[in-house]
């Protein structure tokens, strides 16, 4: 609708995506040295230091922030995916299809390019 | 009672207006009708899709209970326009709906953090709220209790524990709707840096607007969140949110961020404080839903058990709606030949019997596979089975801007259009549903397959293909009848994938999608939403069905000629001359006059093709086998006078096949299309791109195949 317009279009040009995956490859490099693995007393893998995109099923993490500007952040946020929340991957799509993940207790799917701009980290990194 | 007297009207009675509000999947439908039964009604809100229910109900007192069923959400953000429209019934700025006197928020128990996110933005709008707690049952059945008094306590609002599908707490529920009291201030916190940078905002509102303090911190949150305000904005108002807006920016506030933390800080705070476990199992196990989403969701097995509910759905679908379908075609012929009894021959009774009964029984016999269509689709909705289909499917989908969710609706199509079409409704994101619709005509629908008969018995020559041995696999007119269908999934992908990328780029696409738990299905819902569905298209596509169908009964039968054989009648009709007019434009695809009547009449629908052609031809029931042999026949000895040459070539016969696969020629389509997008540009748009589509693809196909040398024979 028209409040969507401004905001909605600027992730679906193809420029925006290419901006935007380059600036999270060049903030990839700089976090790969930071990124960190532990695993908890329940056996499970949490990660940091990457986007959720990068998880494999089984895996979780906390989120730090959520990249980018538009009205798809604000629908994340909505949806519970706020900083601090522990989010964890259940499973993925076949052929790199959508992800499911639980966070606040309920399942919620999303595609891989949604996924990417969440980014993860250890939950003292970023505390609510 | 305070909330009702303003409206108590000198007649006597009252009423008082009731929102119902919620999340999807939070049981508000099985609510809404538990509450008013069979009195509601449904209808669209003027100028956008979105579904309007309203019912009614007595309330303890006598008084009466209008309740204002909105559309399922997750917040009062208006990302899409169920939310905007939601937003504006609830702030009471819609002239076709009056203002709320309260609201009743259903809240699900078992996913209470992320249901009191929207009761937050709720409470935010200064309404008296009353919140309907459903699914307590589940709750306990997980070892959790939730007290009820203590999160009353905590949101400072009436809580009512419900189970609609036994009909406990509704008297309650209403009982407290006459009495809400009033809601509580805003207790969700923002850190004093937002609360300051936004305070100047917030004043100018309360002094120009005249609103409360809460109500203007509200506005100003929703204001500088999205610029979608119910206020008139000024310039003095832009200026004011642009300055806060810079504020925010200069002490590197992250608004948005900041306001929604603070939301599901307090959301969470509440769930600590009301909820305990009652059982002491030390370990979580896997719940009931994911141990079923292990394989459901499995990427191999998951798709195999797709696959088969979908052969089964539509088996079913097509096997049992068969027989309904004959049913409701005899009936309508039952009545067309009382009628006949009854009316004196002449135009009334043709006019009724081809015009009006035509039209009927064609909108009626739509109906046995729409009502068994939208049984299934209400099924698997509410089992929470079709959102774990569109995460299996959306990978594929999403690659021509598609949705997991289109996939059903396009496999419906290959039944029919119509049916495929309103299934879109279940597709959140607008712009994937704009495509699907789009779409959804070039499956190639059953109406197509008596056309595609005719011509590929008649003119396909029975050559074999491919076999084992004696074992003869595949035989021309095979691979030739698959080609059509594969032709138009093709088309349907690449047209897909053209608008994606064209006419539909900048409509940001989204797959957020909650995957609910599986639930035993509530019957009543599912059989309630089926008639809902189907009665709309009675209703609204019916009317333009029938008066097409008089129209198109008009063109074929004017001017009258009383003496003159069938074929001569037709032909010389207004839709004949019609034939004979665009006959110029069908020539280049090698098509003459006759079949230019043919493509005239079968506006209305694809086979009237068959019957067009046995009028034209002179062959009784060319419908029959017998009559269709015949048909054939003729049709291949019909020869070109100028020329000497045969009208009908097999490679003739294969252009008007793939005409029939790419054209849009159903009204009926036409008509659901412009019901479900609320207006003629897309249903036009499509008749025009699907006509164009088909030309120029048949053109290229007839002279590809003369320069290749196949049209003699």
């Amino acid at each position: 609708m028209k409040n969507n317009d401004g905001d909605g279009a600027t992730p679906d040009k193809p420029s925006t995506i290419r901006t935007r995956r380059r600036r999270m490859q060049l903030a990839q490099h700089s976090l790969d040295r930071t990124e960190t693995f532990r695993t908890d007393t329940t056996g499970m893998l949490t990660r940091s230091g990457v986007s959720l995109a990068e998880l494999k099923p089984g895996e979780c993490g906390f989120i730090a922030r959520l990249l980018g500007q538009s009205s798809g952040k604000i629908r994340l946020l909505e949806m519970g995916l706020t900083p601090g929340v522990h989010v964890k991957v259940l499973r993925i799509a076949a052929f790199g299809g959508p992800l499911d993940i639980e966070v606040r207790g309920y399942n919620l799917s999303l595609r891989r390019e949604e996924a990417s701009a969440v980014w993860l980290s250890h939950e003292e990194l970023d505390a609510p | 009672m305070q909330a009702s007297s303003n409206l108590a009207g000198f007649t006597g009675t009252r009423e008082i207006v009731a929102a119902l509000v919620g999340n999807p999947n939070c049981g508000k439908t099985t609510l809404f009708n538990a509450l008013t039964g069979m009195r509601q009604r449904v209808g669209n809100y003027p100028g956008v899709t979105v579904e309007r229910k309203e019912g009614k109900t007595t309330l303890p007192d006598g008084t009466n209970l209008r309740l204002l069923d909105l559309p399922g959400l997750y917040s009062l953000t208006p990302h899409s326009p169920d939310e905007a429209i939601a937003r504006e019934v609830l702030l009471g700025i819609r002239s076709d709906s009056p203002r709320p006197d309260v609201v009743i928020n259903v809240v699900d128990a078992t996913n209470l953090e992320r249901n009191l996110y929207v009761t937050s933005q709720i409470l935010d709008t200064g309404l008296p709220v009353i919140i309907a707690l459903t699914m307590t049952d589940m709750l306990e059945k997980q070892g959790t209790s939730l007290d009820a008094a203590v999160l009353e306590r905590d949101l400072g609002v009436p809580v009512c524990v419900v189970v609609a599908s036994k009909g406990e707490g509704l008297v309650e529920l209403l009982e407290r709707v006459t009495s809400p009291g009033n809601p509580p201030p805003p207790a969700w916190q923002v850190t004093d840096a937002v609360r300051q940078a936004i305070s100047e905002l917030q004043q100018y509102l309360q002094q120009r607007h005249e609103l409360r303090e809460r109500a203007a911190f509200a506005e100003a949150v929703s204001l500088l969140i999205q610029d979608n305000s119910a206020l008139t904005s000024t310039p003095q108002l832009e200026k004011l949110i642009a300055a806060t807006r810079d504020r925010l920016a200069a002490a590197d506030v992250d608004f948005v961020t900041r306001v929604i933390e603070a939301r599901y800080a307090w959301a969470s705070r509440i769930v600590t404080s009301s909820k305990s476990k009652t059982s002491s199992t030390a370990l979580p196990e896997a719940s009931t839903t994911e141990r079923i989403d292990r394989l459901v969701m499995h990427p191999f097995w998951g798709y195999v058990l797709f696959f088969a509910v979908m052969a089964f759905v539509f088996q079913v679908i097509f096997s049992l709606g068969q027989g309904p379908a004959t049913a409701v075609q005899s009936g309508v012929a039952a009545v067309g030949s009382i009628a006949a009894k009854i009316l004196p021959s002449g135009d009334l009774r043709q006019l009724f019997d081809a015009g009006v009964l035509g039209g009927m029984g064609t909108t009626l016999s739509f109906l046995p596979q729409i009502l068994l269509l939208f049984f299934f689709i209400g099924l698997l909705e509410d089992t929470g089975y079709m959102a774990r289909a569109a995460f299996l499917m959306d990978r594929i989908m999403s690659r021509v801007g598609l949705h997991g969710k289109s996939f059903i609706p396009l496999l419906s199509s290959f039944a029919c259009a119509i049916p495929g079409i309103m299934a879109t409704r279940t597709i959140g994101d607008r712009k994937a549903r704009l495509i699907t619709i789009l779409i959804a005509p070039l499956m190639s629908c059953s109406a197509r397959l008596p056309v595609y008969l005719l011509m590929t018995s008649a003119f396909i020559p029975d050559r074999r293909v491919f076999g084992i041995g004696p074992v003869t696999l595949l035989t021309l007119p095979g691979v030739t009848f698959t080609a059509m269908y594969f032709l138009g999934m093709a088309a349907a992908f690449l047209m897909a994938w053209a608008f994606h990328r064209t006419l539909l780029k900048g409509v940001s696409p989204s797959f957020l999608m909650e995957l609910p738990p599986y639930r035993l299905p509530a019957w009543k819902t599912v059989v309630m939403q089926m008639l809902e569905r189907s009665w709309l298209f009675i209703r609204r596509a019916g009317t333009v069905i029938l008066s097409i169908s008089v129209v198109i009964w008009f063109l074929s039968s004017y001017p009258k000629m009383p003496n003159a054989a069938p074929q001569k009648a037709l032909t010389g009709s207004y839709l004949g001359q019609t034939g004979q007019i665009i006959a110029p434009v069908l020539r280049p695809l090698g098509f003459n006059w006759k079949m230019g009547v043919g493509i005239a009449s079968s506006f209305i629908a694809r086979e009237v093709f068959v019957s067009t052609m046995g009028t034209i031809y002179n062959v009784d029931s060319p419908d029959s086998r017998v009559g269709q042999a015949s048909l054939g026949k003729r049709m291949k000895e019909d020869v070109n006078p100028r020329t000497g040459q045969r009208v009908f070539t097999p490679l003739v016969a294969v252009t008007l096949m793939v005409y029939y696969v790419l054209a849009m020629q159903c009204i009926s389509t036409v008509a659901v299309v412009r019901r479900e997008t609320n207006g003629w540009k897309w249903p036009i748009f499509q008749l025009v791109y699907m006509t164009a589509l088909a030309w120029i693809v048949s053109f290229i196909i007839y002279h590809t195949g003369l320069a290749l040398g196949w049209g003699v024979r």
